[in-house]
C-alpha cells in the first residue's frame, strides 16, 4: 500500500537498526574492513556478517575479498544504489519527526 | 518499525541519532585517513622530487632520466596503494586530491625546470611541493 504519509517512504531493509548503523556507517567512508565495521557498530561477526549479505543482496552494500600479505580480509562499501536508499530513508524519518 | 508499519516521532528520532552517531564516528575516521593520506603523499612526493634532483647529478642521459622518474612514480604509487589497503577505513577525498595534485605539478614542473640550471630549486620546490600536501591535509582534517 502506497499513501502521502513519510511512513511509506521508510524503506524495511534498512529500518532494522544494526543495518541502519551498517549503512550510515559506510556513507561516509570508500570502503571499511569488516572487522572494523563490526567493532564500530558493535556487533558480532556472524550478525555482521547475516546483516551484510541482506544488504549486498539488496544490492545496498558491495563486499570485496582479497588478501593484506597472507592474511584475507573484506572490505565493505556503500553502492550507489544503497546510497539512495538511505538518503530516502534519512529523509522519510527526518518528516516522521518533524524535522523538515 | 512497529509490525503494523507504524513509527512515531520518537522512534523515528532515535533511529536518527543512532544513524548520527554511527556516521559521525565514520566521519571522524574518514577524516584521519584523509589526513594521513595527504601527508604520505605529501612526504612521498617530496622524495620523489629529492629522486629527481640525485637522478639530474647523477644521470646526464635524459632517457636514463625519463626512465628513472617513471619508476619513481610508479613506486610513489604503489607503495600508496598499498599503504591505503592496510588501512581499516578509506575515505578519499577525491576532487581535493585532483586540486592538490595539479597544484604539486605545478611546483614539480618549475622545479624542475629551473633546476636543469640552478640546483638549490630542489630544496626549494621539496619544500612548497609538501607544503601543497600539507594544506591539503590540514584541510581535510579540519
Amino acid at each position: 500500500m502506497t499513501g502521502t504519509h513519510p511512513r511509506h517512504r521508510l524503506d524495511p531493509l534498512i529500518h532494522s537498526p544494526i543495518r541502519l548503523s551498517i549503512m550510515a556507517f559506510l556513507t561516509e567512508v570508500d570502503s571499511a574492513e569488516f572487522g572494523f565495521v563490526r567493532e564500530s557498530v558493535e556487533v558480532t561477526a556472524p550478525v555482521l556478517s547475516k546483516q551484510t549479505a541482506l544488504l549486498e543482496e539488496a544490492g545496498y552494500v558491495k563486499v570485496t575479498k582479497g588478501y593484506v600479505g597472507k592474511r584475507p580480509r573484506t572490505w565493505l562499501s556503500l553502492t550507489r544504489t544503497g546510497r539512495t536508499a538511505l538518503a530516502g530513508h534519512l529523509a522519510a524519518l527526518r518528516a516522521i519527526a518533524g524535522d523538515t | 518499525m512497529a509490525s503494523d508499519g507504524t513509527i512515531d516521532e520518537g522512534q523515528a528520532r532515535e533511529a536518527l541519532d543512532a544513524a548520527g552517531r554511527a556516521s559521525t564516528s565514520a566521519r571522524r575516521t574518514g577524516r584521519r585517513f584523509a589526513r594521513r593520506y595527504l601527508l604520505l603523499f605529501g612526504v612521498a612526493t617530496a622524495a620523489a622530487l629529492v629522486a629527481m634532483a640525485l637522478i639530474q647529478v647523477l644521470l646526464p642521459d635524459t632517457a636514463i632520466r625519463g626512465a628513472a622518474w617513471g619508476a619513481c612514480l610508479g613506486v610513489l604509487i604503489v607503495g600508496t596503494m598499498n599503504w591505503a589497503r592496510r588501512q581499516d577505513a578509506t575515505a578519499r577525498p577525491t576532487g581535493l586530491i585532483i586540486g592538490l595534485y595539479l597544484a604539486w605539478t605545478v611546483v614539480a614542473g618549475l622545479t624542475i625546470a629551473i633546476g636543469e640550471t640552478y640546483l638549490v630549486a630542489y630544496p626549494i620546490g621539496v619544500v612548497v611541493g609538501f607544503g601543497v600536501w600539507a594544506a591539503g591535509a590540514w584541510w581535510a582534517g579540519r
